[in-house]
């Protein structure tokens, strides 16, 4: 299902634990792993920080199975829930230390270190 | 020399564009207001210049058809001069596009705007580090302020004598504004937690909406008391140019003036009126609440085929369907678009606004909730005909949220301005040319000799006799009521216009209530004037404009003799539709989709219908629960039947039944 199979599999196969964007609850945030969208809708996902590396948060899902309310990095968007199910993340437990430890090296989470990675998976 | 605005959508080039050129140029608080380039000369600071406004654009690879426009206009090379412009609060999303605009070799300033509000989150944006590591000028702005655009100004003045060129900068776009930029804190407010709250924001719309109402139509409101304080001074004017008239001894004259300021008078007066009803649209855009709106309707919309984005277009239907039909441009694709457009001549926009008031005053007490009841008509008449439409199309809805603001007095007021100064170009010139014309073919026969509008001997009255049969089912059988419904096809305005001039304001001696009820609904559902008409063939084709609108017509007549029959012969005929209603739905329900009729799941009751085209998709019903299916009378058949062939039967098995029993048969 998803084009960017590499990536996908980096953090959801490797880990087991990957999940559609779709599947957060309002709150939560997330590292988006990939984003399986033909070439234009990537692109314009991509425009508004929806891309492999980010950091996304759920602020709000709306009614009648409508679309969700995203914070990414500054922007924020509206998107289609079965939009957001072509979307592959990671959850991430926010806890302040590691929230600003996101927000202080943005590499680090393209890179996916698996030490770093099991930290933030067992939410020590 | 061509100065363009280049930027991502939403950060403001047209309101800097308005504020440059002194233009009229929709603005509004929502990603995608404009659709196509616009551009005005101005005066840069002794400098004449050409001022483009492009749509916004997030990168030169356009992914939509205005996006292209822009784009297109960016490489054409025309340019003298591309004046970035981005939001200081998303700065780093803004920089790829400078960086494709440098790389393309044109002269370049970049313009950070909303300075101000980035100032207030706790950011910081050093100007002139950014334009040292750029290698272009780059100024820092808040549009609202008055100030601001004169440095603006003087800016660009400086940069037309001089167009700086720069090569693109070799480092990232992320790492350039380190250290010279931050966003500050970006919280989720109280307020718009509150206001993205479907339990919160849906009411509240529903109150703004019955609040404008009540403000524009309710007995002793501003707008009934304004409206008919427009009303006396013009009766009064009318009637003294009139009588002074006659009295110089022209007959003719007289009556001309009289019916000219009948039939403008009463126009003007709606004046009022249409300013709250323009004001709480441009409240609405301003604020951006129209965003939070999308956001919370997708779900809705996403079940009749359309998106989120759909809001904009349909609210702003309510103020100008030709405007509105302009601004499906930016919807996501052409199936879409065309929903949308089928949709908006149902939502009533402002022009047929007097002519609702005028029957709703004569026939049913001029109520403001008959009004918001005729809106709420159309409203869902929209809504059916997206429905029928079917669904698909609009699946990939992606909409970048606007950030909530209190609305700039100054900037509302003069949109305001604008439109209302437009209505009353519109009224003295194509309308009332249109009411001139009338008259006059209305009151001389064809030997051109003057016989009065009344007479019924004009040449105009001896052409649209046959007219008036398509209004009998109605119950219309004055020929004047057809002929100003065929007006309402130049400008909406002139149908009440013409019913001034005809009837005055008391029209019971043209109609019944039922019929009153009965062209109201025509007058709802009927297509829209030319100039929306035109607006439709230009998004779509002729062919395609001049087919809905035929469409429309034929609803509309056939609607309105539904209701005309339902409340003049009530009794009869809601028996005869009672008795129809059933066969209709009948039929509906078996034409379609014949393998979905009978629907059971291994070892389930059958549902009889299938539960989607039961519930029309709207609700997701609960599956049909698996309960063995009458095991008592199965056992006792059984029993019985093994007696009757002697015991012992063979059993045919479905072959992808998985083994299960078909039938049994005695071979």
């Amino acid at each position: 299902m998803f084009a960017d199979k590499a990536a996908y599999s980096r953090c959801a196969g490797a880990y087991g634990r990957g999940m559609k964007l779709s599947e957060l609850t309002a709150g939560e945030t997330a590292v988006i792993c990939a984003v399986a969208a033909d070439g234009a809708m990537r692109a314009r996902l991509a425009s508004l920080n929806v891309a492999a590396g980010k950091e996304i948060r759920v602020l709000r899902i709306a009614p009648f199975g409508g679309g969700m309310l995203l914070e990414a990095e500054g922007v924020r968007l509206a998107l289609r829930r079965s939009l957001a199910s072509s979307v592959a993340v990671r959850r991430i437990h926010p806890t302040a230390a590691e929230r600003r430890a996101l927000s202080s090296s943005a590499d680090e989470q393209c890179k996916f270190s698996p030490s770093a990675e099991r930290r933030t998976e067992e939410g020590i | 020399m061509n100065v363009a605005l280049v930027g991502n959508p939403n950060c403001g080039k047209s309101t800097l564009f308005n504020a440059l050129t002194g233009g009229h140029a929709r603005t509004g608080n929502w990603h995608g207001v404009t659709v196509r380039a616009l551009s005005r000369p101005a005066d840069l600071g002794g400098v004449r210049a050409e001022v483009y406004d492009l749509p916004g654009l997030y990168a030169l690879r356009a992914t939509s058809p205005e996006e292209e426009a822009a784009s297109r206009a960016v490489t054409a090379g025309e340019i003298g001069l591309a004046v970035c412009v981005a939001d200081a609060l998303t700065l780093p999303r803004a920089m790829p596009l400078v960086y494709e605009v440098l790389r393309r070799g044109l002269p370049a300033v970049l313009v950070v705007t909303m300075a101000d509000v980035l100032r207030k989150r706790g950011g910081r944006c050093d100007a002139a580090e950014l334009s040292r590591r750029l290698g272009i000028p780059v100024l820092c702005i808040a549009a609202r302020r008055r100030a601001d655009i004169g440095r603006l100004r003087r800016f660009l003045a400086s940069a037309c004598a001089a167009p700086p060129r720069a090569p693109a900068p070799q480092c990232a776009p992320e790492q350039l504004l380190g250290g010279i930029w931050s966003a500050g804190e970006q919280v989720f407010t109280r307020a718009e937690r509150l206001l993205y709250c479907p339990w919160f924001a849906f009411p509240l719309f529903v109150a703004l909406f019955l609040l404008t109402f009540l403000l524009a139509f309710g007995r002793y409101m501003p707008g009934t008391l304004l409206k008919e304080g427009m009303q006396t001074l013009f009766d009064g004017a009318g009637g003294a140019l009139g009588r002074a008239a006659e009295g110089a001894g022209s007959a003719v004259g007289g009556a001309f003036l009289r019916a000219l300021f009948a039939g403008a008078g009463m126009l003007f007066s709606f004046l009022p009126q249409l300013a709250i009803l323009y004001a709480s649209l441009y409240l609405l855009e301003e604020s951006g609440f129209m965003s939070v709106l999308a956001f919370l309707t997708d779900g809705l919309f996403g079940r009749v085929g359309l998106t989120g984005r759909a809001v904009f277009s349909l609210l702003l239907g309510f103020g100008c369907t030709a405007a509105a039909a302009l601004t499906t441009r930016g919807l996501e694709n052409e199936r879409v678009q065309k929903r949308v457009l089928r949709m908006l001549p149902y939502l009533s926009c402002s022009a047929k606004l007097p002519v609702y008031l005028m029957l709703v005053s004569a026939f049913f007490g001029g109520s403001f909730l008959a009004v918001a009841g005729v809106y709420l008509a159309g409203v869902l008449l929209a809504l059916a005909v997206a429905f029928a439409g079917g669904k698909g199309g609009g699946e990939q809805f992606v909409l970048e949220a606007a950030r909530l603001q209190f609305p700039a007095p100054r900037l509302v007021a003069r949109s305001l301005l604008f439109s209302l100064r437009q209505f009353i170009i519109k009224i003295v010139t194509v309308v009332l040319a249109v009411l001139v014309a009338l008259w006059f073919l209305l009151s001389f026969s064809f030997r051109l000799r003057y016989v009065g509008a009344e007479s019924g001997q004009g040449m105009l009255a001896v052409l649209c006799r046959g007219l008036r049969y398509l209004f009998y089912p109605m119950g219309i059988t004055r020929w004047e009521v057809a002929l100003a419904a065929l007006t309402g096809i130049v400008a909406k305005e002139s149908v009440a216009g013409m019913l001034g001039i005809f009837f005055g304001t008391d029209l019971t001696a043209a109609m019944s209530a039922p019929s009153a009820a009965a062209f109201l609904l025509f007058l709802v559902a009927c297509p829209p004037c030319v100039s929306a008409i035109a607006a439709v063939a230009r998004e779509t084709s002729v062919r395609y404009a001049l087919l809905q609108t035929a469409e429309q017509l034929l609803a509309a007549f056939l609607l309105a003799y539904l209701l005309y029959a339902l409340l003049a012969h009530g009794a009869a005929c809601a028996a005869a539709l009672a008795a129809l209603a059933p066969c209709a739905a009948l039929t509906l329900l078996f034409s379609r989709r014949k393998h979905a009729k009978v629907h059971r799941r291994k070892d389930a009751d059958a549902s009889g219908f299938h539960r989607r085209t039961l519930c029309a998709g709207l609700v997701r019903l609960r599956a049909a629960c698996a309960r063995p299916r009458y095991p008592r009378r199965r056992r006792a058949r059984r029993g019985k039947r093994d007696r009757a062939c002697g015991g012992g039967g063979v059993l045919f098995h479905h072959p992808q039944g998985g083994g299960a029993p078909l039938l049994y048969r005695r071979l």
